[in-house]
């Protein structure tokens, strides 16, 4: 049961992220109510030590008092109270039955959200409190509340890999015995690379019960200038320095993780654009052929970059929240590099091999691995961007093998 | 301020066991009253619905009409049944059946259409159609002609076009008809609960017909609860409310609060969705305004890809996927959501929910009859049985636009109006759209509801009707998720309701 204690010191301290009962409960597997205890703990043995370092957020349920509720009817009373005041004598008893009429009407369960620093002012709103618990955790006050949606997002990419219908009993949601569900061939498309990824992330200095997902980019979660990391000699150099941080290493899977966009208009995405492509043309003309035939061929599948297309373009809450973790996120990118590195540790360490035939054939795509394109013929195509690694890959019997790594996005 | 002893869950790990709870069932039986065929054809008039609606109906206006007006007289005069409109003639006092239609200079006119080439600006779009210094014409109308009424009869009663009345009075010297009395159909006989499925508890009927009459009596709750939920405004753009979803998810889950709450939350039995879970787009909500959609389309042929923002409906398929597992669903489309935009709107297709489609109707591999899909993607209007209660839902178009005609606020008068006027869209298809209905009028009421829903309302109310023959309906108008962060939970037994309000601060 201690475990917990470094699941959530590493998250909340180290890693500055929001940590919510329901997140919590997915990662360590517990019961959503054992969940909210431990954060309690967590955020009270925290404070202790030192007051104030960890703030919480509460949810709250009972029923609120009567002037508070009704919103529509607040509205109203003012008026009616001033033409009251005119008459004292009714003034008093007049406006409060019918309130009360108005609560009895409909029960109203209200389920406040709250901060740790309004709480004793919504707590005294209420008229009876049924339930409270803590809801989230995060080392700073958040302005927004909005942003602990993000949290929830990430929560469904933590659990993209499990059958739901198995899982709910484990966490404490509520089971459905007649649940249906078409079961063969059923498919679900655009969430396929996520669970791909969550098997992907086997090794880690975490502790075993720290699940390694939370650290996962939802479909909104990686930077846009992800292409820039794949210049790949001062990645490198990033990589080792923060490979101690970055405990959540990546393996590169065919499909990478679809780009998050910033929301640029269609002009930045041009200028941005325009130095890049010249670049391109350049080095394109030094290629040889064959890579260039090998560049062309995934412009072929349309309809997969179409579903790169919808990755939705993020909130402005959204890209607040994430700035944070986009430094955790670069690292992860770079370690995804360092893995690919490490894959064929021969390579670059050892560029004086005698075989000439297959150094060339190293040495040539190197250079170029950076490489963006960007393909600004037809309207629709404008503005994606198009990046795409090679990587010659020895095996140790000798055999060479192509590594592809495509991503692509748009952005307008 | 109390906070129970079980509510509180602000405590260090207890280690107990805690306990996860199964989801309560009811009976659910969707009936296919609004569907339309796969093959639709628009080129027919739309005056035969009227027609249809006249037909159908007018058999119950005239048993209410003389019921009420036999031998009633004025003066010497006795009352006398006039067949057609046209047959009324001048100073006799009689009764005619007909449909009501009302001139409005400011409703919508197709002509604008043309003229719309010439504005410089559109005017923006009316709350209502009321003209202010009474250019309102009402007019009763039936396959032979019009008759313009006249006379303060009119002002008691909410009439709009399409609803089937009988006026009784007289044809003045300007040919205006003076109207003394106006009935309504009324509200159609309700059928017993439980007609369409079997009682789950006993099968024999007679005993379940009287333990009907003592439920009647003194209703029971069991606790079982139907969440009723409209307009959640997925967004692409807008995330103010995006954690109040969450919290909408975490409850219908029974994950969030304490497990008493978890408990109760466990017996809410089905969620219907009434419409309007897509936020309008904002550049779409301009373009709608302005009515100019015309000149986008000219430049660009075919579909235009780009305009098409998929985030939404992504958002609004996962918070489906994640509730499934717990919790039916029935939706309903509303005004934004991807679906015809004309009534019946017709179940948004599941292609547009690729993670939840599983969940989705079963084809029967033996001919034999599929159950309902676990997420029922249905028309709306829509028509089922709910726990043996027969259960009425719109997404609110059709109280939105009867709401242009009047000059009330009151909404679930206007709902009970519909009830009693036996039609559940009688602005369609003058201003509110509609198919073109060539042998059946569906949005005629054949039989009165137990409960009568509506979505997208500004908030929520509810009222409970009873008619002459002992009907009880149950009105409700449910609130905007978007805007309220309210929720409406019916009593399964008692049709009570109560509501759940989220709150972020």
């Amino acid at each position: 049961m201690a475990d917990y204690k470094t699941y959530l010191a590493a998250s909340i301290l180290t890693e500055e992220k929001a940590i919510t009962y329901r997140l919590l409960s997915r990662a360590l597997k517990v019961h959503v109510n054992a969940a909210k205890e431990m954060l309690y703990e967590f955020h009270k043995v925290q404070n202790s030590k030192r007051p104030g370092t960890i703030h919480a957020t509460y949810l709250i349920s009972g029923t609120i008092r009567a002037q508070a509720t009704n919103g529509g009817a607040a509205k109203k009373d003012p008026d009616g109270d001033d033409y009251m005041q005119s008459s004292p004598f009714i003034s008093s008893s007049m406006p409060q039955p019918e309130k009360d009429q108005r609560a009895a009407d409909h029960l109203v369960l209200s389920i406040s959200l709250v901060r740790e620093e309004d709480l004793a002012q919504i707590r005294s709103e209420y008229e009876h409190i049924n339930s409270i618990h803590v809801y989230s955790l995060m080392l700073h006050p958040l302005k927004d509340l909005q942003i602990l949606s993000d949290v929830n997002r990430e929560l469904l990419d933590l659990c993209a890999s499990e059958d739901p219908l198995d899982s709910l009993s484990k966490y404490g949601t509520i089971t459905n015995p007649n649940v249906r569900r078409r079961k063969a061939g059923a498919t679900r498309p655009p969430s396929a690379p996520l669970p791909a990824q969550v098997k992907a992330q086997p090794a880690k200095p975490n502790p075993p019960e720290q699940k390694p997902a939370p650290k996962k980019e939802g479909p909104q979660g990686k930077p846009s200038t992800a292409s820039e990391f794949f210049g790949k000699g001062k990645e490198k150099l990033k990589a080792k320095s923060t490979a101690a941080d970055n405990n959540s290493s990546k393996e590169s899977t065919p499909n990478p993780p679809t780009l998050k966009r910033e929301s640029s208009s269609l002009m930045k995405s041009f200028a941005k654009a325009k130095p890049k492509l010249e670049r391109k043309r350049t080095e394109s003309s030094a290629v040889s052929p064959a890579i260039s035939a090998a560049e062309d061929s995934p412009m072929k599948d349309v309809s997969d970059d179409e579903e790169e297309n919808y990755v939705p373009p993020p909130s402005k809450v959204i890209v607040d929240s994430n700035r944070q973790t986009k430094k955790e996120k670069e690292a992860a990118l770079r370690a995804l590099m360092d893995d690919d590195d490490e894959d064929e540790p021969a390579a670059p360490t050892k560029p004086e091999e005698p075989e000439e035939g297959e150094e060339e054939a190293k040495e040539e795509p190197e250079p170029i691995e950076p490489k963006d394109e960007v393909a600004v013929s037809g309207g629709r195509r404008r503005g994606r961007r198009r990046v795409m690694q090679k990587k010659k890959i020895k095996d140790e019997d000798g055999y060479l093998g192509k590594l592809y790594m495509i991503s692509s996005h748009v952005s307008y | 301020m109390a906070v129970s002893e079980e509510g509180n869950l602000l405590r260090g790990p207890s280690g107990d066991n805690h306990p996860s709870f199964p989801r309560a069932s009811t009976s659910y039986v969707p009936q296919q009253t609004y569907a339309l065929d796969k093959e639709k054809h628009y080129r027919q008039q739309f005056g035969d619905m009227y027609f249809l609606r006249l037909t159908k109906l007018k058999p119950a206006v005239e048993k209410v009409a003389e019921e009420a007006w036999d031998d009633f007289t004025i003066g010497r005069e006795t009352v006398q049944r006039v067949e057609r409109v046209l047959d009324v003639r001048q100073g006799n006092l009689c009764w005619v059946i007909g449909t009501i239609y009302i001139d409005m200079p400011l409703k919508p006119n197709i002509l604008d259409d043309i003229n719309k080439d010439h504005w410089i600006s559109a005017p923006p779009p009316l709350e209502k159609y009321l003209s202010p210094r009474g250019e309102d014409i009402i007019m009763l109308e039936d396959e032979s002609g019009r008759l313009r009424l006249i006379g303060s009869a009119l002002a008691t009663e909410l009439l709009v076009t399409g609803c089937i009345v009988a006026v009784m009075g007289t044809e003045n010297a300007n040919g205006d008809f003076e109207v003394v009395d106006i009935k309504v159909p009324g509200l159609p006989s309700q059928p017993e609960r439980w007609q369409q499925s079997s009682h789950p508890a006993n099968g024999q009927s007679k005993d379940v017909d009287q333990d009907e009459d003592m439920d009647r009596a003194v209703p029971l709750s069991n606790g079982k609860k139907l969440a009723i939920v409209s307009g959640l405004g997925f967004s692409g753009t807008d995330a103010s409310h995006s954690l109040d979803l969450n919290l909408l998810t975490e409850f219908l889950l029974g994950e969030a609060l304490d497990p008493v709450t978890q408990e109760n939350v466990s017996r809410i039995s089905r969620l219907v969705i009434a419409g309007n879970s897509i936020a309008p787009e904002v550049d779409a909500v301009s373009h709608d305004t302005v009515g100019n959609t015309r000149k986008a389309a000219q430049r660009k042929y075919g579909y235009d890809s780009s305009a098409y923002n998929p985030t939404p409906m992504m958002h609004f398929d996962e918070f489906l996927a994640t509730l499934l597992p717990s919790l039916p669903i029935t939706l309903l489309p509303g005004y934004d959501d991807p679906a015809n935009v004309s009534l019946p709107q017709q179940p948004i297709h599941s292609a547009m929910f690729p993670q939840s489609r599983t969940y989705g109707m079963i084809p029967s591999s033996d001919g034999a009859a599929s159950q309902p899909g676990w997420l029922d993607t249905v028309t709306n209007p829509w028509e089922g049985e709910i726990e043996g209660w027969k259960v009425l839902g719109t997404g609110g178009q059709n109280v939105d636009d009867v709401y242009k005609y009047v000059e009330s606020e009151d909404r679930l008068g206007m709902m009970e109006a519909m009830c009693k006027w036996r039609c559940c869209a009688p602005t369609a298809p003058d201003t509110l759209w509609s198919y073109p209905f060539q042998d059946n009028e569906p949005f005629v009421l054949n039989s009165c509801p137990h409960i009568f829903f509506v979505g997208s309302q500004p908030k929520f109310d509810t009222a409970m009707i009873e008619g002459p023959e002992g009907q009880m309906v149950r009105l409700i108008t449910v609130p905007r998720f978007a805007e309220t962060g309210e929720i409406v939970l019916v009593d399964s037994e008692t049709l009570e309701t109560s509501v759940v309000k989220f709150t972020v601060t």
